[in-house]
This record gives C-alpha cells, structure tokens and sequence, in this order.
C-alpha cells in the first residue's frame, strides 16, 4: 500500500474542511496538510447547497446574548452550551474573515452595509447571504484560497476507515481510497480532522446532496469515539415534492417563510394557527416539520401527501427579485412559486448529533479533530435556519487551529500496519464474491426503514423494530457484491457498498439514542412520550461502540452554566393541541 | 404506461476498452424526471456497471455536466420533457479527457482556472467590509457573474477551447473578471497582466457558445469583452 | 501588442463603415452616365476626396481581413516560430497588396 506522510489529514471538503485547511496553512505554512474528499473539491456535501444564509450577530441593536438564546431555545436547552457560545460569539469573526479576507460578497442593503434578512426562529434578523444561493459563493470563494496555498488536494478520493497507532492509544491518520483508479492507500498524519458532513440520505426524502452518507461519523464510530445525542435528525418543512425525481425532497429555503410565506393543508386551513399560534410559520423547524407531517398523517394533506406552501401573497416580483434560485428550481416542476401555491413535505435535513468535542474540535479519541455537522452538541435538539454553515464556518477555523498548534508539538507516530491491512481486505471484499446481495435494494429499504420508523414521529416498538431489522441489514451489506469485479475504476456500486455500511452504523446510532430518550423535544417527537420532560430528561446521550456490534450508552445531565435551570420556562416548549 | 425512453449510453474505460462503445437502455418515464434520474435509474436498475458523476442534484454543485442530445448540460437540471423527444444521448462533456463512461478528468479546466490567480487578494487598507450603497454601479456585472459553479458546460462547448489546448476558456476568464473588477482585491493589474495574452482573452471570437450552453445564464463572453478592454484601458494608462 | 492590434481591429471596423459607404456612396451619385466608359472612371476616380477615402479603404480592408485570417490561424496549436514566421508573412503580404494598390489607384489617376 502506498503511504502519505503528512501532518495534518483533513477529510471533507465543504465549509468546515476548507475552512479548517485555510486556517491550518496560515497558522504555520510549513505543515504539510493533505486534504481529500469524495466529490471534485468543494462540490461535494451541504454547505454548497446553503441556500438562506449565516446567522450572525452585527448590528448594534442585537446582541451576542440574543443569537445564544435564541439557540438554546430553538435547541431544547440540550445544546452543550459552551459549544453554543462559542458558535454565536465567533460567528462575526468568521464573516468578517469570509467577507474581508477570503473574497466573498455578502449581499448590501439599503445603507451599503451587509444585509441581514429574517430567518425563523430568531428575535432579530440577523442571517447574511448571498441572494438566495449563498453555499455557491462562500464554498467557490474558499475553494480559490484553496489553491493559492501549499495544500495537497486529493479529489475524489475517500476516507475508510481510520488508522491508529501500535499502541492504539491515539488516531494517527486513515486509510483512503482513489475513487477514481480504486486503489486503497495510507495517509499517516500526526492530526486528522473529520470534516464530511451529516447523513441525512439515510431517509426516504431527503435534502442534502447523496453524497451524505454520514461516512465521516462511521469512520469515527468505529475507531471508537464517543457520539452525542444521535436521535436528534432535523426535518426541514419545505422541501420540495417531485414523485420520483431526484429532486423531491430538494429544498425552498426558509427565508421564504421568514418573508411570510404561508402553510396550508389540503383543505386549505392555515394549519401552523393550530400548532405554534404566536409564530406560525415563523417557527422553528422542528415543529412546521412536524405539524405538516401530522396534518399530512391524519389525512389532511394533498393527493401527493404533500402540504401547499404559498408565496403568492407576497408579490410576484417580490419573490422573484428575493428568490431567483428558488423560482427558477419550482420550475423545473412546472410551477410558478411567485404566482401560485406549491407542495411541499417535511424533507430530512441535518444531524444536530455527532461526534462529542470540546470547544477546540476535541474528540474523545487523541489526535483526532471533528467539526462541521459530523460533530454534535452545538444545536441540541433542533438547529435554526443559518446556523448550520454558521457552524461549519465558525468550527472549521478552530479545528484548523486547533490542529496546527497539536501537529507542531506532537511527533508522527506509525501506524498499526497489520490493522491496516485488514481493513482494506475488508472493503475490497465485494470484489472477491461471484453473487451476493444488491446494495441498492438494501439502500432503497433502508430509507424506507427509516423514515417509516425512525421518522418525524418515533414510537417505542417500531424504534426497536427499525433496531433489529438494520442489524439484519449489516449482515446483508456483508454480502454484497459488485457486478463487475474486475472493475476498480471510478466503480459506483463498490462506493455505494461502501456509502450504505457507513450508513446503517450512523441509523443504529439514531435509533438506539431515540429509543432510549423517552420524552419529546425539538426534533425527536415520541408518540408514546409526546411532552417534553425536563424533570428527567435535561440530559445528553451518549453513545460508543461496545463489544461486537454492541453499542455502549451512558446519559448525563446538561451543564447548565451559562443560561441556568430557572430561565427555562415551559412555554419554549411545545403543546400539541389536538384536531 | 407511456412509451419508455430509448437511451444511447456511450461507454468506455480507457484502461481496457479500445474503444468507445454506445449501449442502448429502455427507461420507464415519470413525471418530472431528469436527465440524472435517466442515468441514476440504468445504474441502479439496469447495468449496475455504469459511471458518471454528481454531487448535489439541485443545479449548485455543477459536478454532473453531461452531453446530451448534442448539447453541454447539466443532468440533474435537464427535464426530459424539455427534450421533447423520447431519443436520449448521452456522452460525456467533449473538451476533457474520459476517465470512465461518462465522467470527465476535469484537470485541464481547473488548471486554467488556477491560471488566472483565481483567489481574491485584499487591499492592505480593508479591515472591514467595504460599504456599497446597492443602486451603485460599484458591483458592475461582477455578482451576476459570480453564480459559476464551475461545471465546465462552457469549456466544452467553446470552440477555441477546441481548438487549442492553451487556451484558458470561458469559465477561467469569467474568474478573472470578477476579480479584476472588483475594486477591493490588491493585485488587479497582474491578474490582467496574467489573461492579456494570446491565448488569454485574444482568443475568444465573440461565438457566444458559451453563453449559450450556461447552465447558470452567465454570459462569459461579456465578461471577455469586458476584460479586453479593459487591457487596452491599462495600455493608455486608465486602468491602474 | 495584442490589445493594440485588437484595438486597431475594432477602429478599422468603423472605418470601414465609414468608408464603405462613402466609397459607394460616391460611385452611385457622381455617375455620369450610362454606360460609363474607362475615361469616365479615370476622371471620377481623380477626385482627390474619392481618392483619399480608397486609400483609406485599402488599407483597413487589407488590415481588417489579414487580422481575421491571422487569428484564426492562432486558433490553432502553433510553435512560437511558426507564429513569428506567418506574422511576418502577413505583414509582407498585408505591405505588398497595400503599396501595389496604391500604386494602381495613383497610376490609373495618372497621377505617375
């Protein structure tokens, strides 16, 4: 096997892995920083699908305390609340960073300074962007500074597993491989930042990109770091419907809501009056998700089981000169956002949880950084609009740093050859078996799976269902081959073999943390525990690997130390009337 | 049922094809399908060997620019119904070398991108960002030109590209506009210095194909002409 | 050198316009009669503005059309040498039609 040596491994490419790289290099230019990732670099992953925008605090009248609140309250109040903090008040040095240094421009408004549009969920309109598409510009902007340093780009190859060293006791890099020639190699690194990006393509509808199938947190999984709080996957409430087509599920961003987009069911009742009356469609994620999942349940939605979105009201012109990018994806269906209702369904979105880190991207394993969505805690139970690139942004610069500092002191320790070995053996094992099962049937039931019982709306027994049936399907992934074996050459289906084992370790992660938590808050709803419940469940969930296939769980309760138990009242949290 | 989609596929694996081949698929259609559930279902359904690439599937990543029907596009942005015909050809994007079926080596492309120094450099004197009032003509055309999503459609489709191999094409000039226009980045004048060349802006004959093939309605071609003026503005002495 | 030339391009292109016009311009109304007859041409062709205006004709047409021929060549993949090579070809070429049209237009004048 060939072997890289290098200082700092990066994996993933988007916000968090560019970011991380950028500030690595300019922390000390004489690292050697070798960053690969699993599409063409910076195209693959989320944050150059943003769509709203970044949330930060810059105008004088809203303030540091405001953005962190409203974080906590749109999380739960299970967020690690350092980890928050540290989110909201670094969130300006990241754009100004953005703006000043790496070359993107924000969109001005009236008085030439940069705009800040409403977002929902928020006591300010504090969200900056770039018309309506704004991952395109900061990921292609952060892409160029990319290239005007000495950083070692490995396109379109991915991470399998990680590598640690003889005496096990720290990371000391991973084992890759070239999508593109199929060749499996080592890169030997003295830090490894996991950077890859969530897993929401574990549902049946989703919004993200395909390529998100949580492989970063299954490589750290199985290298045996701790993860928090898994069962918390966010389901945005509009994405958009389209039968089959790859595109249902894609999303119309939230600003849309945020400018007064409506709901309505197929009755045409301004259903969101129901559920959150105060805020209506200006509520949290969580919660439009899951009262148009309901109306959708009980019958009250569409033929397509879809819910209407309707901008109409608004103003064609408003919403055309607003939201191009949005007006021109509604087209490729046939429809007219600006001048008519349009369906859409709650659509999987984003993982709150993740590897558990401290405020330096620290993971429980020595020599191994996380940030990005791969990484938990920041957004609790539920994450508001423009947080999400907020915390790609704001992490990957401090796992960079982070890195820097850690690779300038630590040696580079060898790497456990044999372990290595047989790691590869492992994934080349489609190659060596004649028959075996199809990969894509398994990845068409696994979305089944889980979105029928691990869901928007969870339950006990079919959780436990879900449960058995994926440890069936990690058997069935086992035997999976590949049609043609003597094909290693940019082969889709041993990637796909590869993208579904990561897969079902991140959905056992999911559900085993949703069974546990019996109570209901932000994004994890049981209908056998429909209330929240901070008597008892004021707590994180962690997981590890265990013996075998075992998961190890433990609980503790939050740290409670910047906003405390007294100012949490009950009317942040959710009442469900009924029809 | 509606008559299914009669699909040419063209195939080839350099390391062991001599040569390129064309295998035909018959596809069930549905509503709103693209170009990319066309391929995605013949992976997944139908020969399982097959190659192509992409990433995001809703028109921002630019990874899946394919040739079909004669024409660059970009597969998850093609409805077939806008083909309007039930014969579908599919190729990989001409101008770049086949790594397998239909995915391309991009390389040469972002060669010429990195060419033109594509990354932003700022003034000394900003610490902050710049206020622009936004009626201003401050911007230009600069941030209608910046939706690129470097996909390469317009690097295949150009001619001169064609033509010769050292030429930096559409996409990396259009780069080179957005910053040479924008009056914050330090290093204009050697980034105009660096696309004044023959095989810089000189090339480029007005065709408009790329324009014309811009997944993103970006008019590169603007962006050339503007630049080729702004050299002979440098060679007066105006633009510093 | 190539903005220059670029430059010169899209002058020659107004010129030309210019010229065009007026050279036709010129020929259609200062006819004398039908048919014309070679004396006739000669006598119409000594007005010094026709004159001026040809010349001027000549040498942004020849430029204008040799420019376009060169930069399709350039198109192509082409050494350095073979480049300087056609560039001083063009030039010889663009010179010599240019000096032997002028040479026509004064001679027919009777102006040598």
């Amino acid at each position: 096997m060939e072997v890289i040596k290098a200082d700092i491994l990066i994996l993933g490419a988007g916000g968090a892995g560019l970011f991380a790289a950028l500030h690595a290099y300019d922390s000390n230019p004489r690292l050697k920083i070798v960053m690969a990732t699993k599409a063409l670099i910076g195209k693959g992953g989320c944050s150059r699908m943003v769509q709203g925008g970044l949330n930060v605090v810059l105008n004088g009248k809203d303030s540091l305390e405001n953005h962190f609140v409203d974080t906590l309250k749109g999380g739960g109040f299970i967020n690690n609340q350092e980890l928050a903090w540290t989110l909201v008040s670094d969130a300006p040095k990241a754009v100004h960073e953005l703006e000043v240094r790496v070359g993107c421009f924000f969109d001005r408004g009236e008085d030439g300074k940069i705009h800040q549009k409403p977002f929902a969920g928020q006591s300010f309109d504090r969200t900056v962007h770039v018309a309506d598409l704004t991952g395109i510009q900061l990921i292609s902007r952060m892409t160029d500074q990319i290239y005007a340093r000495n950083i070692q780009v490995l396109e379109e190859t991915r991470g399998l597993d990680l590598l640690s060293s003889k005496g096990g006791d720290r990371v000391v890099g991973a084992l890759l491989s070239d999508i593109r020639t199929g060749e499996i190699f080592v890169v030997n690194a003295k830090v490894t930042i996991v950077a890859t990006g969530g897993c929401a393509a574990m549902y049946k509808i989703s919004a993200p990109s395909f390529d998100k199938t949580g492989d970063g947190m299954a490589i750290c999984f199985r290298a045996g770091a701790e993860f928090v709080d898994m069962e918390m996957v966010q389901f945005h409430p509009t994405g958009l419907v389209a039968g089959r087509s790859r595109l249902n599920g894609s999303l119309l961003e939230e600003g849309l809501r945020g400018s007064g987009a409506r709901l309505y069911n197929g009755q045409g009742e301004r259903f969101m009056e129901r559920y959150d009356p105060e805020r209506l469609e200006r509520s949290t994620r969580d919660r439009v998700a899951r009262s148009s999942f309901m109306e959708i349940m009980a019958g009250r939605g569409t033929k397509n089981n879809a819910v209407y979105l309707d901008a109409s009201h608004l103003g064609a012109e408003f919403v055309e000169q607003k939201f191009p990018g949005m007006v021109e994806r509604v087209k490729d269906i046939g429809k007219d956002l600006a001048r008519e209702k349009v369906e859409v369904t709650p659509t999987a979105h984003y993982q709150m949880g993740g590897v558990r880190i401290d405020s330096h991207c620290r993971s429980s394993l020595k020599g191994l950084l996380v940030c990005g969505e791969d990484a938990g805690g920041v957004h609790g139970a539920n994450r508001l609009g423009g947080n999400g690139i907020c915390d790609s942004t704001v992490y990957g610069r401090r796992a960079g740093d982070a890195a820097a500092a850690l690779a300038w002191e630590e040696a580079l320790n060898p790497y456990e050859e044999s372990e290595a070995e047989k790691m590869r053996m492992r994934w080349l094992k489609p190659f060596t078996q004649d028959t075996g099962e199809n990969v894509y049937e398994i990845r068409d039931e696994i979305e089944n799976l889980m979105w029928k019982k691990a869901g928007l709306v969870r339950i006990g027994k079919k959780l436990a269902e879900a449960g058995n049936r994926l440890m069936e399907l990690l058997e069935k992934v086992d035997q999976a081959n590949v049609a043609d074996k003597y094909l290693s050459r940019y082969n889709l289906e041993w990637n796909n073999i590869i993208d579904v084992t990561n897969l079902i370790a991140v959905c056992r992660l999911v559900v085993n943390s949703a069974r546990h938590r019996e109570e209901s808050r932000g994004a994890h709803y049981r209908e056998d525990f429909p209330a929240t419940d901070n008597e008892n469940w004021l707590k994180n969930i962690y997981q590890k690997k265990g013996h075998g296939f075992e998961l190890e769980l433990t609980e503790k309760p939050v740290d409670l130390k910047r906003f405390e138990r007294e100012r949490i009242e009950d009317r942040f949290f959710e009442k469900v009337k009924k029809h | 049922m509606p008559e299914p989609l009669h699909v040419k596929v063209f195939r080839f694996n350099p390391e062991s094809d001599v040569a390129p081949k064309f295998d035909h698929f018959q596809v069930p259609v549905f509503d709103n399908m693209a170009i990319l559930d066309v391929v995605m279902h013949i992976q997944n359904y139908l020969d399982r060997s097959l190659s192509f690439r992409f990433s995001c599937r809703i028109g921002m990543c630019g990874s899946c620019a394919m040739y079909v029907n004669g024409r660059a596009r970009l597969a998850c942005r093609t409805q077939v119904s806008s083909l309007k015909t039930r014969d579908i050809t599919v190729m990989p994007l001409p101008n770049f070398p086949i790594i397998r079926d239909l995915v391309v080596d991009m390389e040469p492309f972002f060669d010429k991108w990195k060419k033109i120094k594509p990354y932003y450099l700022p003034k000394k004197e900003i610490d902050a960002p710049v206020t622009v009032q936004p009626d201003s003509d401050e911007r230009e055309f600069i941030d209608d030109m910046l939706d690129c999503i470097s996909c390469g459609c317009c690097y295949s489709a150009c001619s001169m590209v064609a033509t010769h191999k050292d030429y930096l094409g559409p996409a990396a000039l259009n780069r080179a506009y957005t910053l040479i226009a924008d009056k914050r980045d330090a290093i204009r004048v050697e980034r105009l210095k660096a696309v004044d060349r023959s095989y810089g802006v000189w090339r480029c004959h007005t065709q408009f194909n790329c324009a014309e093939v811009c997944p993103k309605n970006i008019v590169p071609t603007r962006s050339i002409q503007n630049l080729k003026r702004r050299c002979v503005l440098k060679k007066i002495g105006v633009f510093k | 050198m190539h903005a220059w030339t670029w430059l010169l391009q899209r002058i020659s292109a107004v010129i030309l316009l210019i010229v065009v016009g007026f050279h036709i311009g010129f020929l259609h109304f200062s006819n004398t009669g039908e048919p014309l007859n070679y004396g006739e041409v000669v006598t119409r062709l000594k007005t010094p503005i026709l004159m001026v205006f040809d010349v001027l004709l000549l040498i942004f047409g020849i430029y204008h059309a040799l420019y376009g021929v060169y930069s399709v060549f350039l198109d192509f993949d082409s050494g350095k040498k073979e480049r300087v090579l056609v560039f001083a070809l063009f030039v010889a070429v663009g010179v010599g039609i240019v000096g032997f049209g002028i040479f026509g237009l004064l001679y027919t004048a009777g102006s040598l």
